[in-house]
């Protein structure tokens, strides 16, 4: 399996009422993940499923990672992702016939869950600093320690490669 | 700025969610798959994907028992009623998963915190799904009674519908409309069945009469839509 974990960029505040999962990305958030998904369209990630924590700045991030879908592809809403990894989200991901999957999340679940299925630690998640709008593209079977890392991409870096430009 | 929330119709499915599990009353499911469509209509207003195959999820697992549902409510055959009754359990089991899936949860959450859409998009939008229901329906006349392309017109007629009743336009005279289009769907989910049912074989008769009915139904269809279709033009 091609597994990409894209963390949300930049959100607003929470609103008065103060409710976290309905703050929605910033116009600059979504400057940030337009750039990912070219960038990530240019080294080669595409998908066939898009999953995606429901949270308003993940499900907008997903939103505009459409573009990395196939043809037939799908996205699907999992509150796996707004949570930290747990056993469920290895299950879900072992038990998917697709071959490409991209999963939009948070910190620091995405870190964690990178740490487990490179390393086979949870624990290591300061070794896999996602931050807001950063990718990580693994490759291989989606259980712990074993996936490869096969690009990361902190969001500064995917603004350069979507320009076509590089230090 | 005026704008739409899609409220309304998350709390309709969250309210006939319940009902569709305990399967007592109809109504549960049924309308379950309405709301999952209202929803799916506003994501398209609001011009967004995310959602939208959730939904379709949702809907395939309320259809596949909804659809037995109709059926079961005709004058049928013995030995297709009791394999009939005998899916419905399969569909109902099919649609408990469904709605123990963390998927719903997560379908849920993520509708409840979806900002409305601002009400000229969603016209703008209208227009383009009124103009692919226009094309859908000059293909369908030339279709010479095309099942599947009477179906596609017939779905596209809905989005129309719930387009118009988010936007606040007038949607009964497409909703009426849309009725004529009804018989084509119940016959035509009738024969789909028939023919998984494995007694099929001694059904040939029952078929015929479904088939023929079909054809009268899908004339009659086409028939409403060229009665009609100006208002879809309008729409455009």
């Amino acid at each position: 399996m091609e597994l990409t974990l894209i963390r949300h960029a930049e959100a607003a505040d929470a609103g008065p009422d103060g409710d976290d999962g309905a703050r929605p990305l910033t116009r600059a958030g979504k400057r940030t993940v337009r750039a990912v998904a070219v960038a990530l369209a240019r080294i080669g990630v595409g998908a066939e499923l898009l999953i995606h924590s429901p949270l308003l700045r993940a499900s907008q991030t997903a939103e505009l990672l459409v573009p990395l879908l196939a043809r037939d592809g799908e996205t699907r809403a999992s509150s796996l992702l707004a949570e930290s990894p747990g056993a469920s989200i290895l299950d879900l991901l072992g038990g998917l016939a697709t071959e490409r999957v991209a999963l939009v999340g948070h910190a620091p679940a995405l870190s964690q869950l990178a740490a487990w299925l490179v390393a086979g630690d949870r624990a290591a998640a300061e070794r896999f600093p996602l931050g807001k709008g950063g990718a990580a593209w693994l490759r291989g079977e989606p259980r712990a320690g074993a996936m490869q890392l096969v690009a990361w991409l902190p969001s500064g870096v995917s603004s350069r490669v979507a320009e076509g430009t590089s230090r | 700025m005026s704008v739409i929330p899609l409220t309304p119709s998350l709390d309709h499915l969250r309210e006939h969610i319940p009902i569709a599990r305990v399967g007592d009353d109809v109504e549960g499911v049924h309308q379950v798959r309405v709301a999952t469509r209202r929803l799916d209509v506003w994501l398209r207003l609001a011009g967004q994907r995310t959602f939208r195959d959730d939904l379709a999820w949702l809907r395939r697992g309320a259809s596949s028992v909804r659809d037995l549902d109709v059926v079961l409510e005709r004058d049928l055959p013995g030995p297709l009623r009791a394999w009939l009754v005998e899916e419905h359990q399969v569909a109902r089991t099919t649609l408990i998963e469904c709605l123990d899936d963390e998927r719903l949860g997560a379908l849920l959450i993520g509708l409840s915190v979806t900002p409305p859409v601002d009400a000229d998009r969603a016209a703008a939008r209208l227009r383009r799904i009124a103009r692919r229901c226009w094309k859908l329906g000059k293909a369908a006349e030339r279709s010479a009674g095309d099942i599947e392309r009477i179906h596609r017109l017939r779905r596209a007629l809905r989005r129309v519908r719930y387009g118009l009743e988010w936007t606040g336009g007038k949607a009964k005279p497409i909703k009426r409309l849309q009725d004529s289009f009804g018989a084509v769907n119940d016959h035509a989910v009738t024969i789909a069945l028939l023919e998984r049912c494995p007694a099929r074989a001694g059904l040939a008769d029952f078929r015929s009469d479904l088939e023929r009915r079909l054809r009268e139904g899908a004339a009659g269809a086409i028939e409403g839509w060229r009665a009609s279709r100006e208002l879809v033009k309008a729409l455009r």
